[in-house]
């Protein structure tokens, strides 16, 4: 656990560095006027420090170990994937047939029940989702490249 | 007379029937956020928010206030009758509650809670429509570095009264200013942080990030750890009505709740949490059996549940009158004001009568509603808690994608929150707080610009914050707050939030 805590210190330190190196770039004060790069250069040389400190405290902390089951950790990753697949397809499959799959597939996910049911409750929650955000809200839904087919 | 025309006018705005059925519905979410555990009102004003583009901007924040305010009665609902706080702020109440309920006293512990969340809330009300003109009529002798030290006190006492470790907030709080700064910078007119992509020259969308950060890592985060073998216990109406020895023992720790509550909740990063917890000691000292606390005593659920309900309206005066949000669903309600175009601060009574009063009007009129929605209703909503998490969460992480998508109709926003939420997930797993960020990401911008009028006004002279008397006694404080944890620490003691995190 140590170990990916130092990673993710790490990675705010890379984060500071990349913002103040583009901030110096944006040019920093001018004949007593802050320009682009004033504020996130701040920003950023403040975020080094203090991630700098932080990665020092984690090291000084002792090891511990990760008690959470290896199971509920798969299962959080897999649903991310499931969210990241979902942005990719969004405009060529279209939300009317993606949206089921991806709410089956969560669902799934999670709890492992009867196959109608988590059908059932796929396809009602799409339709709930349709009515509030297309019919009432009147937001355009891609159509997708199938459906466009079809047509 | 003044405050009777304000008055009058206020419930004229609030008994328009659109704006009745808006802040129905915001308490009735609000109430639901509460009771449902791992759904905080932060998230659920999030998740809303798209939902409020088709309002008007005066009934878009009655709704998103309701549901801010509605969250605070909510919360005590799982402590007491599940021992798990529904919301952060109702931590407290689990201690004595919960051994209420195991007695057979649910009723009467829900009931003095629901009424001194009343009283509490209508007091902030009263006090909002007293403090609220005067502090803005105060506020607008500010210039631009009186703004930026107010906005660095407020950083930091975010910071400073968090429950997690003080570098990570300021870590986060820095982050979240860098990301404010991601697109067209608006003084200087250069694209800054935007890889040349054309999407982020508005910079990053608010929605998605809270979204992210709120609504899908907290999802991800309770799918770890979720346990559904909870048990809830049964109550009625008739059992709800404290009896008059209830009245009697809860009558000044909710006084003293109320006015504790609510000088707590206007200091930014007090909130709720903090007030209970006060609240809670301050109980236990005066009380004659301190004995009893922990063991089911009426005092520890009314006085902490009052003053939490007291700090959450307080709250509100900073965000109304000094453009100041003192916790993360204000810094949320924030984000709602400047998407439909209104600056909260000192000009907002000025320029947005109608909305300020509206929303004092509509706070008056909601806090009946949740009276009523919180006693008869009880059951419904312990009811509710019965409804399979798998269900809520898939539905919480599709409203977030399709929410997200909604604003612009983009992917690019779908894209934004998911990675967000991943990043959320992560900042939860390693304790980095994500309120510092949203606060600083909803006041970077302004702070920005305040800060390069005050050094254009003083020639880049950074003397120009400590040679204002006002500003510089808000540096000073800010300052000693920075570094007063290594003093603490030298003498063995502990900033207020470490003790909150202590007790949790």
């Amino acid at each position: 656990m140590r170990n990916k805590a130092l990673i993710f210190g790490y990675f705010w330190i890379i984060i500071a560095l990349f913002s103040v190196y583009n901030a110096l770039k944006y040019g920093f004060f001018h004949n007593g006027i802050p320009q682009a790069g004033f504020f996130p250069a701040i920003a950023g040389s403040v975020l080094l420090v203090l991630g700098a400190i932080n990665v020092i405290t984690i090291y000084k902390e002792s090891k511990s170990q990760d008690d959470r089951e290896k199971e509920n950790k798969y299962r959080v990753i897999f649903i991310m994937l499931a969210l990241f697949c979902y942005v990719a397809l969004f405009y060529k499959v279209g939300f009317l047939i993606l949206t089921p799959i991806t709410i089956y597939v969560i669902l799934r996910l999670i709890q492992y029940g009867s196959v109608y049911f988590l059908v059932a409750v796929s396809v009602i929650a799409t339709v709930l989702l349709y009515v509030v955000f297309h019919t009432l809200l009147k937001i355009q839904f891609p159509s997708g490249s199938i459906l466009s087919l079809l047509n | 007379m003044e405050f009777f025309d304000n008055l009058f006018l206020a419930f004229k705005i609030a008994s328009d029937p659109y704006n009745l059925v808006v802040c129905f519905l915001g308490v009735l979410v609000g109430t639901l956020t509460g009771v449902l555990p791992g759904l905080g009102s932060s998230t659920a004003i999030g998740l809303l928010l798209p939902l409020t583009y088709k309002l008007s901007s005066e009934q878009s924040i009655i709704m998103l206030a309701g549901i801010y305010y509605g969250a605070f009665y909510g919360g005590s609902t799982t402590s007491i009758l599940l021992n798990v706080p529904g919301e952060g702020s109702s931590m407290i109440t689990c201690l004595d509650g919960y051994p209420m309920a195991k007695q057979g006293r649910a009723g009467p512990a829900l009931g003095i809670s629901a009424f001194g969340s009343f009283i509490a809330g209508t007091f902030s009300i009263i006090m909002l429509m007293i403090i609220g003109p005067m502090l803005s009529n105060a506020a607008l002798k500010f210039g631009p570095p009186e703004f930026v030290s107010i906005t660095l006190l407020g950083l930091v006492f975010v910071t400073y009264l968090g429950s997690g470790s003080m570098t990570k907030a300021l870590m986060m709080a820095c982050i979240g200013l860098l990301i404010g700064c991601v697109g067209i910078d608006q003084v200087n007119g250069v694209e800054r942080y935007t890889g040349g992509l054309l999407i982020l020259n508005d910079g990053v969308g608010l929605v998605p990030i809270i979204m992210g950060l709120f609504g899908v890592s907290e999802v991800l985060i309770t799918l770890e750890t979720f346990s559904p073998n909870i048990e809830i216990f049964k109550t009625n109406l008739k059992e709800l009505l404290p009896s008059k020895k209830d009245w009697k023992d809860s009558g000044w720790p909710i006084a003293r709740g109320t006015v504790l509550g609510f000088l707590v909740g206007i200091i930014p990063g007090g909130g709720g949490i903090l007030a209970s917890l006060i609240s809670y000691a301050v109980e236990k000292k005066v009380s004659k059996h301190p004995e009893k606390f922990g063991k089911g005593a009426i005092e520890g659920v009314a006085g902490p549940e009052t003053a939490n309900n007291a700090g959450g309206g307080g709250a509100i005066i900073p965000l109304l009158t000094l453009g100041l949000p003192c916790n993360v669903s204000l810094a949320v309600l924030m984000g709602a004001f400047l998407i439909h175009g209104i600056f909260p601060g000192p000009l907002l009574i000025k320029e947005h009568p109608n909305l300020f009063w509206g929303v004092v009007g509509s706070m008056y009129v909601g806090n009946f509603m949740l009276l009523a929605l919180n006693l008869p209703l009880i059951g419904i909503w312990t009811r509710l808690l019965k409804v399979p998490y798998y269900l809520l969460a898939a539905m919480i992480l599709m409203i977030c994608l399709i929410g997200s998508y909604s604003i612009n109709n983009s992917v690019w926003d779908m894209l934004i929150m998911v990675i967000f939420g991943v990043l959320g997930y992560l900042m939860k797993k390693f304790e980095y707080p994500a309120a510092p960020l949203i606060m600083a990401l909803v006041l970077g911008p302004m702070f920005e610009i305040s800060l390069g009028q005050s050094l254009t006004m003083s020639s880049g002279n950074f003397l120009i914050f400590l040679s204002r008397p006002i500003s510089a006694f808000f540096v000073s404080v800010a300052f000693l707050l920075l570094i007063s944890p290594t003093f603490l620490s030298y003498f063995g003691k502990k900033r207020p939030g470490l003790i909150v995190r202590d007790k949790d």
